[in-house]
């Protein structure tokens, strides 16, 4: 009597085993599942030691079907912005869990859909390039803000110092006048 | 009830290579070991009076329920929960399944709703408490492995 075998037995592939990425359908993950279980069982593998290989592998495609590594790069995402947020605006990120599926990390505050373009903490790159440009601008304008009271300006001043020296006469040195006259016209003013 | 005694089933192969099945039965005993010893000496005994040869056997030993409850309205035997682990080098992942899971370990929210187990579901929870980890062994009779990876829906 001829039997029909529709088994064939394989051998499991011997690490390391390549990876790649790939798309797939959520809602199928339970087909996807059974089917990988089915080609889990023992008899579709040569031996034991076979057998068990093959398990592992296919238990571990379904982890991937259930852990994609697209959460992965998203959460590595939100790490950067996290990095990014507490750097220039001095967001202050706080954490519970310990990063277990029976525990896992909880980050607050929820990354926000839209940044705020107003909010940021006076420990921050956003707030020290603000104060800067308020130094720079009262320096330049001589208009005073919330930072700096001073009205006078940097041009201003400049004119005064090359003013006074001329007009007074104290300094009659052409060196130093020609070098003030220099450093005016390097910056500018 | 438990059955009072074990089965021993056994298979027997004479010289045209076809099988035969034998079955005995020797008293229950907690220690296994002994059973073992009871039924390989039955066994010795039919191979003085049988010309086929002892290729295996099995010892089963059955318990059954006393009255079991009616299963819950959404009990399905289609369905089943494999918990997946690690082993703590991450060179091997089992799992276990579990049939006809309740609803209530399955997360609720998102696109793995009904799919993926919550870790942080009391039956997950409880499940992991009893440290199953530490009392099981994989099929090759390795230590089971230690680390819950993630638990998911299989039909």
């Amino acid at each position: 009597m001829t039997r029909l075998n529709l088994v064939r037995k394989n051998f499991a592939p011997l690490p390391p085993l390549d990876c790649e990425m790939c798309d797939f359908d959520v809602q199928m993950v339970p087909f996807y599942l059974g089917a990988l279980w089915l080609r889990a069982q023992k008899y579709w593998w040569v031996d034991q030691e076979n057998a068990a290989r093959a398990r592992s592998y296919l238990n571990e495609q379904m982890v991937r079907f259930l852990m994609p590594c697209g959460a992965d790069i998203v959460a590595a995402t939100d790490r950067v912005y996290r990095l990014l947020d507490s750097t220039l605006n001095g967001r202050f990120w706080d954490w519970t869990g310990s990063g277990t599926p029976e525990d896992p990390y909880v980050i607050t505050p929820e990354i926000p859909i839209v940044p705020d373009p107003e909010y940021y903490e006076y420990n921050s790159m956003h707030n020290d390039l603000n104060s800067l440009m308020l130094y720079v601008r009262n320096l330049v304008t001589g208009s005073p803000n919330v930072l700096v009271s001073d009205t006078r300006n940097i041009r201003q001043q400049f004119d005064d110092i090359l003013a006074a020296i001329e007009a007074g006469g104290t300094f009659d040195d052409d060196e130093i006048i020609s070098k003030l006259e220099a450093i005016i016209l390097a910056l500018g003013v | 009830m438990q059955s009072p005694t074990v089965a021993i089933e056994s298979y027997w192969r004479d010289v045209e290579n076809r099988d035969a099945q034998l079955t005995l039965h020797v008293p229950f005993s907690h220690d296994l070991a002994a059973v073992r010893s009871a039924a390989l000496a039955a066994l010795d005994v039919v191979k003085g009076i049988s010309d086929a040869v002892l290729v295996g056997y099995k010892l089963i030993w059955r318990a059954t329920i006393d009255d079991p409850p009616e299963p819950s309205l959404g009990a399905d035997l289609t369905q089943f929960l494999g918990l997946f682990y690690r082993s703590d080098d991450e060179t091997t992942t089992e799992a276990i399944w579990i049939p006809a899971p309740v609803g209530a370990v399955f997360e609720d929210e998102g696109v793995y709703t009904g799919i993926r187990a919550l870790a942080t579901s009391p039956p997950i929870v409880a499940f992991l408490a009893a440290s199953v980890q530490d009392i099981l062994s994989t099929p090759e009779g390795e230590a089971f492995p230690q680390t819950y990876v993630v638990g998911g829906l299989r039909l």
